[in-house]
């Protein structure tokens, strides 16, 4: 009988305790799929792209004719105070647990990425896998366009970036690779709003159909915008670093120029040391598959060493064009020396540049045909 | 008297390990510096429990009452400590919607009531809490596979022996379970097999997790509440994040934790005063955790370690050294 009684009284307990002070109703919270950063005289300018259920009339309020999103965008001079300011316009409270992407526009830096992000890191429900990229114009351009297929533009625009990766044209990025890599280089996929010059004649009147591509990539080297690496450069990092599932190489057949897709099957990283100097091995291992096509266009033999000659140019482009920039870090080199050797990275003030400095690359390639 | 097994002693006390895990905030620590320092933890704490799990039950006396006196103040003070944690890390993990007076005293509430219940129905529930936990951490590992980058666990750190002592430290004084896994060994079948099955386990649990901790998350797994991070990372087909399941764990470990300390205060109460009721877990776990919400609020949330390794030490050792005649 006590032991029922003390039941109760525990159940009563926790359901009143327990219940939630400030309960935040679904329909009060705005729901945030995609957040563009931009810098402004004030400091920076937050755009952020909502899911807007728009009323027709209908028995449900989303409206499949519509995109259902709505843009809204202040500024402050800290990302979280804009991002305050867009809730207290908006009259609700802002939900970033759908978050699917951050754009960066020109001229921000990523020296101070916890500071940049701090309300994505402060708040609980954000989503760390959130994609981060970058535009040459400004994220408020990019995240207000009405873009001509999808329901989300935000989900679209990250369909669009991770078929672009997949075909090793960019590379992905997402919110704890910012985090994560402070000190380090990074690479942030580049997205370019073009204008499709295809489609009816009505909507070329209307300036024609907006279409967003993700080729290429900027480099971050100590937070700082470095250098654009191209789409063939971001193949070349893709293939070195095991991202994406394929490449599409360029090789002379029967018929003249053609094309055969290599799709990465593994690869293997050895970091030797010499003295004072270290030499970090890729070994990667590519597979072709062969088919009726690729048999009338190449020899079998011509066409596995086509493939492993234009791999290792990818690569070779690659690795000359981010010593050049100083930014081989993005290969890896330098975190593989702070697990491998922990007192050599002490040594150099764990700075990965001066890490890379004692480190120099070699890439081999083989390639299957299946 | 009823006797539980040794996996149920053993799961009462991974349920411990295992809320602790959840929580674990290391502070700028590195991961492979923190799986040292609590293997190193783990090694020394089997060998206390081995041997505090080979002295007999203990007799009645006027040392084994004042022995009982020492263990019901550290229960108290124990359950004092994980109910404010629980509710400290509640209100940093989601500061806006709870007040830590109301986890307090909900979960003080649930788990005089689990402990109530007896401690065989606290083993069956402890061996259901870490079967459902081996699914959920191994999707979420799963989930999280993608990002896996070896080179992320390191030893690069300026002053590697002072941090792996300093988690050892940690580790050590926040192993509530072990004087736990002592008090209750008269009521486990095989006490010596509980400690090595618990050992075991929790080496393994916290080594995996932490390691994957380092390999997803790099450097940012240094930063607030790694696991929950990871889970907030990790993404299958099917669950989109691991975040709530986490926390039922969390919340589920939490409680069967407290209802350990609990029962651990029941049985010195039993030592003390002989004369007390099977069923009286009840009593004294009312009265306990109401002083323990009380002594909670009063309590700094992370007391030094060292601190607290002192108080786990003067509760084991001569326990374990005495062979029985101490008592």
């Amino acid at each position: 009988m006590n032991r029922v009684a003390f039941f109760l009284i525990a159940s009563l307990l926790m359901l009143s305790a327990t219940g939630s002070r400030d309960t935040i109703a679904s329909l009060d919270r705005a729901m945030v799929h995609a957040v563009g950063i931009d810098r402004d005289q004030e400091g920076y300018k937050v755009t952020l792209q909502l899911f807007r259920p728009d009323n027709s009339g209908t028995d449900t309020q989303l409206d499949a004719g519509k995109a259902n999103i709505f843009v809204i965008s202040a500024s402050a001079p800290t990302v979280e105070e804009a991002m305050t300011l867009c809730e207290n316009r908006l009259g609700e409270y802002l939900f970033i647990g759908h978050n699917q992407l951050i754009v960066l526009g020109k001229g921000i830096s990523l020296d101070a990425p916890s500071l940049l992000f701090s309300r994505f890191i402060k708040s609980k429900e954000s989503y760390l896998g959130a994609a981060v990229a970058c535009t040459e114009g400004t994220a408020e351009e990019l995240l207000s366009a009405k873009l001509s297929e999808g329901a989300v533009a935000a989900q679209n625009i990250i369909n669009i970036l991770k078929r672009h990766t997949e075909n090793s044209e960019t590379v992905f990025c997402d919110l704890l690779d910012t985090l994560s890599t402070e000190g380090a280089s990074l690479a942030v996929p580049l997205l370019k709003l073009t204008e499709s010059s295809s489609g009816s004649s009505e909507k070329k009147q209307n300036n024609g159909e907006l279409t967003v591509s993700a080729e290429g990539a900027k480099v971050f080297v100590g937070g700082k915008e470095r250098f654009i690496l191209s789409a063939d450069e971001c193949a070349g990092l893709s293939l070195l670093r095991c991202e994406g599932k394929q490449v599409t190489v360029r090789l002379d057949g029967r018929y003249g120029p053609s094309a055969a897709v290599v799709r990465k099957s593994g690869r293997q990283l050895s970091l030797t040391r010499s003295g004072n100097r270290f030499s970090c091995r890729y070994e990667l291992e590519l597979s072709v598959r062969t088919d009726q096509s690729t048999d009338s266009l190449f020899d079998r033999e011509t066409l596995a060493a086509g493939c492993e000659q234009a791999v290792l140019a990818l690569c070779g482009k690659t690795l000359s064009k981010l010593e050049e920039q100083d930014a081989s870090d993005l290969l890896g080199g330098s975190k593989l020396l702070r697990s491998r050797f922990p007192q050599i990275w002490i040594d150099c003030g764990k700075d990965h540049r001066k890490a890379e400095s004692l480190i120099g690359y070699t890439v081999n390639a083989k390639c299957c045909l299946s | 008297m009823n006797k539980i097994s040794s996996f149920q002693t053993a799961a009462l006390a991974l349920c411990f390990a295992l809320a602790r895990m959840i929580a674990f905030r290391p502070e700028g620590s590195n991961m492979l510096v923190c799986i040292v320092g609590e293997f190193f933890a783990c090694v020394l704490l089997a060998v206390l429990s081995l041997a505090a799990g080979a002295v007999p039950p203990l007799k009645n006396g006027l040392p084994a009452k004042i022995l009982a006196v020492i263990g019901g103040l550290y229960c108290l003070f124990a359950a004092s400590l994980v109910l404010a944690v629980f509710a400290d890390s509640m209100q940093y993990s989601f500061p806006e919607f709870y007040s830590s007076w109301a986890i307090i005293a909900a979960l003080a509430a649930a788990a005089a009531y689990c402990a109530s219940m007896g401690v065989s129905a606290c083993g069956r529930t402890a061996c259901a809490a870490v079967l459902i936990s081996l699914p959920i951490f191994l999707f979420m590992g799963v989930g999280a596979s993608d990002g896996i980058d070896v080179s992320g666990l390191q030893f690069a750190v300026d002053d590697r022996n002072e941090q792996i002592f300093s988690h050892f430290v940690w580790a050590l004084g926040y192993s509530f379970e072990i004087p736990l896994l002592f008090m209750l060994r008269g009521r486990t079948d095989r006490p010596r097999r509980a400690a090595v099955i618990y050992s075991i386990g929790r080496t393994f649990m916290w080594s995996v997790m932490l390691a994957l901790c380092g390999c997803v998350l790099g450097d940012h797994a240094q930063k607030g509440l790694p696991v929950f991070s990871l889970a907030a990372y990790s993404k299958t087909a099917i669950v989109e994040r691991f975040d709530a399941l986490v926390l039922l764990m969390w919340a589920l470990c939490t409680l069967l934790a407290l209802s350990m300390v609990f029962l651990g205060l029941g049985e010195c109460v039993r030592r003390i005063k002989t004369s007390v009721p099977s069923s009286a877990g009840l009593i004294p776990a009312a009265i306990t955790a109401a002083v323990a919400c009380v002594m909670s609020a009063c309590i700094v949330p992370e007391p030094a370690p060292v601190i607290l390794s002192g108080m786990l030490l003067i509760v084991l050792i001569p326990a374990a050294l005495s062979g029985g005649r101490a008592l």
